[in-house]
């Protein structure tokens, strides 16, 4: 990871890191959700979401040299998720517009109650 | 490997698994998939097995691709998956009393056009399964097994109104002229059975998501991947059927997504999030989670807040000193269950936390024992579960809404919070607050 670039460290799930430990040795892509840094108290516009979310990829994209290979943007909850190789991933977590990065793929059951 | 088959393995001995091959042809893909079978048992994992092979089934006859074109092994395994789930999602008997009509798998069935074989294999399968040179790949097969209530019952629906109703005093707040009209509240569970009386015109919209969070197919038809939610859904907003009533809120409308099926995929629940704010909802009905304490949630939890919707999650079902995320956030209303004689149930979770401010879930506690509601195909049912619990307190917000569409969600939680009273035998460790009471938190919303 590139130290330094994002002053208010990310918040990384465990599990991602995990996942991204493990499948860079396999060079398969992996499932993460990517919560969009808020001003305090206030949530993004969709619109907004939407045009961070992009430009936030196209940089860590050209950083890498690879691409994504599926995206998916929420809108309304300031999110995306992405398919993609760890390095990718990594690059990511560690951009200064991301609040938080989770495991898509969670080990645990989400069950009903 | 996948913490699914672990889970699997240490649980029952068993699990069932997707196996990806190597990119072969024609018959001798047919015939290395039947040499699988060595590695292979028949175990009592045969029906949940037998309900992916018939989904599997339907997707390889439906042409989902074609041999020629056979993608890389992990994107045949991932459609493969949200194949066998969208499917599935489309047969809400399956789950329940028609299992019985689906013929037992043969040891491994091998599926041409996905790409993929499934089968069921002990430990020491699995090792030998994952050293084969024809095999590229071995997953867990989708959750498709649901843990239910702690009971759930047949019933006969005799009386006019549930004790669940009166224990929050519902009718009162009917009898003002409230019954959640105009308000949206969002229910992301199994799904909801479109067809039953008492929910038809309950549902504002349905949708289902699959891995990635994306609607598996624009405007379907509402169905019930199981009949978990037809239940919670009816608690929330069922609409009376023949005199007898069952739903808090029965002029609600329901943002309802079919989120749980298929496993444990954040994408997948946040895509029913997202879906559910478009639809205008206000108050979000969640009886599911992780067990224990899970970060994952949380900032989506507070976005929730600040997006203007209350977020009502159970707390969990495995009894005091446990909880389940998102359930046991502060950012969320927590709710445990009571008896009809308002002890906390054995069952429900509670457990207190180290952090500021509100130390102890669950919050509140709400009916969740032989609470009866809707039962897909038709009829009712009664069950027990936080998850029961939950959408009474729900159904309550929503008639708080009616009455001052403007609430923040804090002026909400607030007066459900502030009407709560212990009843004897409850304590704060068990209970939280206690009880809710559907008229006092109207007077301490608007002050009237």
């Amino acid at each position: 990871m590139v130290e330094g670039k994002n002053p208010d460290r990310t918040k990384a799930d465990p599990e991602l890191l995990r996942q991204l430990d493990t499948t860079a040795a396999n060079a398969e892509t992996v499932e993460a959700v990517f919560i969009l840094r808020r001003p305090r108290g206030a949530v993004l516009p969709p619109d907004v979401v939407e045009q961070v979310t992009h430009q936030v990829l196209d940089r860590v994209q050209r950083e890498a040299g690879r691409r994504a290979t599926d995206v998916n943007v929420f809108r309304h909850m300031g999110s995306f998720v992405v398919a993609g190789e760890p390095s990718l991933l990594r690059l990511l977590l560690d951009q200064p517009e991301i609040e938080a990065g989770i495991a898509n793929r969670q080990p645990g059951s989400t069950s009903l109650a | 490997m996948s913490g699914i088959v672990d889970q699997q393995l240490e649980a029952t001995g068993v699990a069932s698994v997707i196996i990806v091959l190597k990119l072969q042809a024609g018959a001798a893909a047919t015939a290395t998939a039947r040499d699988l079978s060595k590695y292979c048992v028949q175990s009592e994992l045969a029906q949940e097995s037998a309900i992916l092979t018939d989904a599997l089934a339907r997707a390889e006859r439906a042409g989902a691709r074609s041999a020629a074109s056979t993608p890389a092994p992990e994107r045949r395994r991932a459609e493969a998956t949200v194949a066998a789930a969208a499917i599935l999602e489309h047969r809400p008997a399956v789950l329940q009393a028609e299992r019985p009509e689906i013929e037992p798998p043969p040891l491994v069935r091998y599926y041409p056009n996905l790409g993929v074989a499934l089968g069921t294999v002990t430990r020491e399968g699995l090792t030998a399964l994952q050293a084969d040179d024809q095999v590229a790949q071995v997953v867990g097969a989708p959750h498709i097994g649901l843990i239910q209530p702690t009971q759930v019952r047949a019933t006969a629906f005799r009386s006019a109104r549930t004790w669940g109703l009166l224990a929050c005093d519902a009718p009162s707040l009917w009898d003002q002229g409230l019954t959640g009209k105009g308000v949206v509240v969002a229910h992301l569970d199994t799904g909801i059975d479109g067809t039953h009386p008492g929910l038809r015109k309950a549902i504002g919209s349905f949708a289902q998501f699959d891995f990635f969070g994306r609607q598996v197919i624009p405007d379907p038809e509402p169905f019930d991947t199981g009949e978990h939610g037809t239940h919670t859904a009816g608690t929330i907003a069922g609409r009376p059927v023949n005199g007898r009533n069952f739903g808090i809120a029965p002029g609600a409308s329901l943002a309802s997504a079919a989120v749980i099926e298929g496993g444990q995929v954040v994408a997948r629940i946040l895509g029913g999030m997202d879906w559910a704010i478009g639809q205008g909802a206000k108050v979000l009905s969640m009886s599911l989670g992780l067990r224990g304490w899970v970060d994952d949630f949380r900032t989506l939890t507070q976005i929730l807040r600040q997006q203007g919707v209350l977020p009502v999650f159970a707390v969990g079902n495995e009894g005091p000193g446990t909880s389940r995320s998102p359930g046991n956030y502060l950012e969320a209303l927590s709710v445990g269950a009571m008896d009809r004689s308002r002890e906390v149930a054995r069952f429900s979770s509670s457990q207190r936390f180290v952090r500021a401010g509100d130390s102890a879930v669950p919050d509140l506690v709400a009916p969740g024992v032989g609470v009866v509601s809707a039962r897909p195909g038709g009829g009712y049912q009664s069950m027990n579960g936080t998850s029961m619990a939950t959408p009474h307190v729900a159904g309550l917000a929503a008639l708080l809404l009616e009455a001052l569409p403007t609430a923040t969600v804090a002026d909400l939680e607030n007066a459900l919070l502030g009407s709560c009273a212990l009843q004897p035998g409850q304590s704060p460790d068990r209970a939280g607050r206690g009880s809710p009471n559907g008229p006092l938190a109207l007077k301490i919303l608007t002050g009237a």
